[in-house]
C-alpha cells in the first residue's frame, strides 16, 4: 500500500514575539537586530506522527485550538514544520476555506477561474470544467453577475464547486462542510464520497461528528497539539466526547449529561430542511430518535439520518421520553396541541407560534413542560456577550444592537418578522435578561409580507433590531454598547468577540470563542433535562414574550392584518 | 492523475497562468466602474507634467527645449516604478487570506504587480509618441523598437527585485510602508526626472551609480529625446541583475515564513 502522507514526529511552534515592532524599536535597541526579544512560544503541534495510505480517508477531530488547522496547513505545504519530517505525495487541493481570493467586484466566472488557478489548475483546465462547476453550484445565469450580488451561500457553493473540480489526489477539507444550506451540504458530502470512492485520499476535519463517523476509514483526535486518540471513527469519537464532558464538568455546574442521557428516546416531529439537522445532532448525542415524517422528502431525510422508527402521523409515535417539534412555525400550535395529551416535555423550534392567541393558549395549558429552542442562547458568542454584560466589562449596559441580513427567506409560511426576529429577541433575553418594550418599528413589505424590519425597543438598556431578508450579503452582527465601551460579535461563525474599551487606544481585545455548535448544545441541554437536569432555555413564557413582542412590532410598523393596535400599547 | 503538473514545463505553464490571472484581476479591478478606465493612468502624470511645465518653463523659464516631451519621457517610467514599489510593502498583508489558506509561490504576486503596472505604462507610450509627433521634439527613430523593449525588460527586472525585497522584508519589519513613501519622494528629486542630467555638476556624477533609478531614467530620456541607446542602459541592466539576484536570495530564505507571519 503506497503512502500519500507521512508525518514523523512533526512539531510546530509559533513565536508570538517574532515580529519586531518596527524602526523605532530597532533604532532604540540595535541589539534586537541580533537577538529578537524574549520569544513567547506557542506549541501548536507537539510530535505528531501519522500515516495516510493512498485512497484512505482520515477524520481529524479536536476542540478549537487543538492543532487541526495547523496540521492541515503543514500537510498542504502552507506552513513549514518546526521539526520533524513531512512527506506528501501527489497533488494537494487544500479546502481550508472556501472562495479564497474571491473578489466581490468580479463575476462568478472570473472568480472561478482565478480561484481554480490559485488552487493549482491550468487556466484551460478550469475553463473546461466551468460548465460542470456552474451546474454543480446551481448558479445558472448568475455565473456572469458580479460576486457582490451573491448571497453568502451562493459564494460558498461556487467556492466548493471549484475546489472539488480541481481533481486532487489529496483533498484537505477543514470545517467547510459546516456551512451552506442543507441541500447543498448533502451534495457536497455526496461529492466527497464520490471522490473517496474514486480513490482520492482525504483528510477531513469537521465538527459535524456524524460526517466523520460515516465518511472516514480512520480518525484521530487532537488535543493540545498531540494525537490523543487514534483508531476507528467510533472509538475516537467516544474519546472526544469524554474530553468534552471532562471539560464541561470541570467548567460548569450543569453537566451536559451527554452520556447519562445516552439511551434517551426522543420523538422528532418534522424532518425537513431544519429537522434533519436536529435529527443528526440527536443521533450524534447518542439517543434513539423516532421521527414523524409526513412527506416523502422528510421521510428520506429521516432514513438517511438514522431514525429508529419513522411514522407518518404524530399519533403513531411510539412511547418516547420527550418530543422535539421542528415543523414549519405556522404549524407549531396545531402540532403541539395534538401532542399535549402525552404529557411529555416538549422542545419546540422558535418561534413558539406565529400568533399571540395560540401562544397564550399553549402556555396556559402546558407552560411548565413546554420549551422553545433558541439555539442562539447556546451560541458561544452570545454567551460571551452575556457574561461581559454581567461582569460590567463595557461599563453600564446601554443597549444591544442586533443585525441580521440575508438574501431570501427559506420559509414559505412565515415572513421575515417571524423567521428572523425570534433569533434576536432570544439573544436579547440572554444578554439583557429581558425583552425591552417596543417603541418604534419600520417594516418593508413585499407582497404584503415583511421583508425587513428596523425597530427600537426600550431604553437603558435599549434593543435595536436591523433585520432584512432582502439584502444581497449575509450579515450577522451583535454589538453590546456600554457606558465604557462596546463588545462585538461580527459573525455567527466568528472565532472571537472583540472588546473595545473607550479609554484604551489600542486595538480591540479579542476574546476567543469555543467552537461548540449551538444546536447540539441546546439539544444536549434538553436531553439533560429529560435525565433530571435543569430545564433548557427558553421557557414557554419567554417564548410567549417573543411572540407578543413580534406582534407588537408588526402593529407599530403598520403591517396590514397584524391586528397589533391593542398590543403595541403594552 | 495529471501528468502535466509533474513535469517542469507543466509547472511553468501553470505559473504563467497564475501570474496572468492575477494581472488580469488587478487590471480589471483598478478602474472598474470609472468611465475613463485606463485613461486615468495618463491623467496623473499628465497633470503633474503640466504643473512642472508651468513651474519651470513659464515661471522659472528654465531653458529646456520641448519641455513636455522632456519631462514625460522620464515621468511615465518613473510612475511605473513608483506605483509598483509603493504597493510592495503591504502586498503580502493585503493578500494574507490567500497566503494563509493556499499554497502558491508568493513571488508570483510580486510579478503580477510589476506586470500590471507595466500594462499601464505601455498605455502611456502612444501618448508620448503622439506628443513627439505634434511638438516635433524628441528623436523618434527605429532604435525605439529595440530600445523600448530593452529598457522595459531592464526596468521590469529592477522593479521586481525591489518589490520582492520590500514585500518580504515588510513581513518582518512593519514600518517599511511609510518609509518607502518618504524614500521614494526623496529619490524623485535626487534622480534626474524633472531636470536634465547635465544640470548635475561633474563632481556629483558618481551619485548616479549609487542611485538605482538614475541610470534607467537617463537611458529612457536619451532614447526618447535623442533616439540613442545610451551606455547607461548597461549600468541599469547591471543594477537590475544585482537587485533581482539579491532579491531572490532574500525571498527564498524568507518565503516559507511569510504565511505564518502575515
Amino acid at each position: 500500500m503506497s503512502v500519500a502522507v507521512r508525518l514523523t514526529d512533526v512539531t510546530k511552534r509559533f513565536r508570538a514575539q517574532r515580529v519586531r515592532t518596527g524602526v523605532k524599536d530597532a533604532l532604540l535597541s540595535p541589539r534586537s537586530w541580533l537577538r529578537p526579544g524574549p520569544a513567547h512560544e506557542i506549541v501548536a503541534l507537539a510530535g505528531v506522527s501519522l500515516e495516510l495510505a493512498r485512497g484512505e480517508t482520515l477524520g481529524v477531530i479536536g476542540r478549537n485550538g487543538a492543532g487541526k488547522s495547523t496540521l492541515f496547513s503543514i500537510v498542504a505545504g502552507i506552513l513549514p514544520a518546526t521539526s520533524g519530517r513531512v512527506e506528501v505525495h501527489g497533488r494537494v487541493s487544500p479546502l481550508l476555506g472556501l472562495g479564497i481570493g474571491f473578489s466581490q467586484e468580479l463575476s462568478g466566472r472570473k472568480n472561478a477561474i482565478l480561484n481554480g488557478v490559485l488552487l493549482g489548475l491550468r487556466r484551460e483546465e478550469i475553463e473546461a470544467a466551468l460548465p460542470e462547476i456552474v451546474e454543480f453550484s446551481g448558479l445558472g445565469d448568475f455565473i456572469d453577475q458580479p460576486l457582490k450580488t451573491y448571497s453568502s451561500g451562493m459564494q460558498m457553493r461556487l467556492g466548493f464547486s471549484v475546489a472539488i473540480h480541481a481533481e486532487p489526489e489529496l483533498l484537505l477539507v477543514d470545517e467547510v462542510l459546516a456551512v451552506g444550506d442543507a441541500e447543498f451540504n448533502a451534495r457536497c458530502i455526496e461529492r466527497i464520497r464520490a471522490l473517496r470512492a474514486a480513490g482520492t485520499t482525504i483528510l477531513l476535519a469537521s465538527h459535524n461528528l456524524v460526517s466523520i463517523e460515516s465518511m472516514c476509514d480512520r480518525a484521530i483526535c487532537l488535543e493540545a497539539g498531540r494525537v490523543a486518540a487514534e483508531g476507528t471513527p467510533r472509538e475516537v469519537l467516544a474519546r472526544y466526547r469524554d474530553l468534552l464532558d471532562a471539560r464541561a464538568g470541570a467548567k460548569t455546574a450543569t453537566p451536559r449529561a451527554r452520556r447519562g442521557a445516552s439511551r434517551a428516546h426522543v420523538g422528532l416531529v418534522g424532518c425537513g430542511r431544519w429537522g434533519r439537522f436536529v435529527l443528526r445532532d440527536l443521533v450524534a448525542l447518542g439517543c434513539d430518535v423516532s421521527v414523524v415524517a409526513p412527506t416523502e422528502a422528510s421521510r428520506r431525510n429521516a432514513e438517511a439520518g438514522g431514525a429508529r422508527e419513522i411514522v407518518a402521523h404524530a399519533k403513531d409515535l411510539p412511547a418516547v421520553d420527550g418530543l422535539v417539534v421542528a415543523t414549519p412555525s405556522t404549524t407549531h400550535a396545531e402540532v403541539v396541541e395534538e401532542l399535549l395529551d402525552r404529557e411529555l416535555p416538549m422542545f419546540v423550534e422558535k418561534p413558539l407560534t406565529t400568533d399571540v392567541e395560540s401562544a397564550r393558549r399553549l402556555v396556559a395549558r402546558a407552560g411548565e413542560r413546554l420549551f422553545v429552542m433558541d439555539k442562539w442562547r447556546y451560541h458561544p458568542g452570545v454567551l460571551r456577550l452575556a457574561e461581559l454584560a454581567r461582569e460590567g466589562a463595557v461599563g453600564r449596559v446601554e443597549g444591544l444592537r442586533a443585525i441580521r441580513q440575508q438574501w431570501g427567506n427559506a420559509h414559505e409560511d412565515a415572513d421575515a418578522s417571524w423567521i428572523l426576529a425570534p433569533h434576536d429577541l432570544a439573544i436579547a433575553l440572554e444578554v439583557l435578561r429581558h425583552i425591552p418594550a417596543p417603541r418604534s418599528a419600520h417594516a418593508e413589505l413585499h407582497d404584503g409580507r415583511v421583508t425587513s424590519l428596523v425597530a427600537l425597543l426600550g431604553d437603558a438598556p435599549w434593543l435595536r433590531l436591523d433585520l432584512s431578508s432582502r439584502h444581497p450579503t449575509h450579515r450577522r452582527e451583535l454589538h453590546l454598547h456600554g457606558s465604557e465601551g462596546v463588545a462585538s460579535l461580527s459573525d455567527a461563525y466568528a472565532e472571537h468577540v472583540s472588546l473595545r474599551r473607550d479609554a484604551s487606544g489600542d486595538v480591540p481585545e479579542r476574546l476567543p470563542l469555543s467552537r461548540e455548535m449551538p444546536l447540539e448544545a441546546e439539544l444536549a441541554a434538553f436531553l439533560a433535562f429529560l435525565a433530571g437536569g435543569p430545564p433548557p432555555r427558553s421557557s414557554a413564557a419567554e417564548g410567549l414574550a417573543v411572540v407578543e413582542t413580534i406582534a407588537a412590532l408588526r402593529g407599530l410598523a403598520g403591517v396590514p392584518g397584524s391586528g397589533g393596535g391593542a398590543l403595541s400599547a403594552r | 492523475m495529471r501528468e502535466a503538473h509533474e513535469s517542469l514545463a507543466g509547472r511553468l505553464r501553470q505559473r504563467v497562468d497564475l501570474v496572468r490571472v492575477l494581472v488580469e484581476k488587478e487590471l480589471e479591478l483598478r478602474y472598474r466602474g470609472t468611465s475613463l478606465g485606463v485613461l486615468w493612468s495618463l491623467a496623473n502624470p499628465l497633470a503633474f507634467a503640466l504643473v512642472l511645465h508651468v513651474a519651470f518653463r513659464v515661471v522659472y523659464r528654465v531653458p529646456i527645449a520641448h519641455y513636455p516631451v522632456f519631462i514625460l519621457s522620464a515621468l511615465f517610467p518613473w510612475q511605473w516604478l513608483t506605483t509598483s514599489i509603493g504597493a510592495a510593502p503591504l502586498l503580502f498583508f493585503s493578500n494574507a487570506p490567500l497566503l494563509k489558506k493556499l499554497r502558491f509561490p508568493t513571488s508570483s504576486l510580486c510579478l503580477a504587480v510589476v506586470l500590471g503596472d507595466l500594462v499601464h505604462f505601455l498605455a502611456t507610450l502612444p501618448v508620448l509618441v503622439a506628443l513627439v509627433l505634434i511638438t516635433g521634439g524628441g528623436g523618434l527613430s527605429a532604435r525605439w523598437l529595440v530600445g523600448i523593449p530593452l529598457l522595459v525588460a531592464v526596468q521590469a527586472t529592477l522593479t521586481l527585485g525591489i518589490v520582492l525585497v520590500l514585500a518580504s522584508a515588510n513581513v518582518f519589519f512593519r514600518d517599511l510602508d511609510p518609509l518607502v513613501r518618504v524614500v521614494m519622494s526623496l529619490l524623485f528629486y535626487l534622480t534626474p526626472v524633472v531636470y536634465p542630467v547635465t544640470l548635475l555638476p561633474e563632481s556629483l556624477h558618481f551619485t548616479l551609480y549609487l542611485n538605482p533609478f538614475a541610470p534607467l531614467m537617463v537611458a529612457w530620456r536619451s532614447l526618447v529625446l535623442e533616439g540613442a541607446i545610451s551606455p547607461w542602459i548597461g549600468v541599469a541592466a547591471a543594477q537590475a541583475a544585482l537587485a533581482l539576484t539579491l532579491a531572490l536570495g532574500v525571498h527564498r530564505r524568507r518565503a516559507s515564513l511569510v504565511a505564518e507571519l502575515v
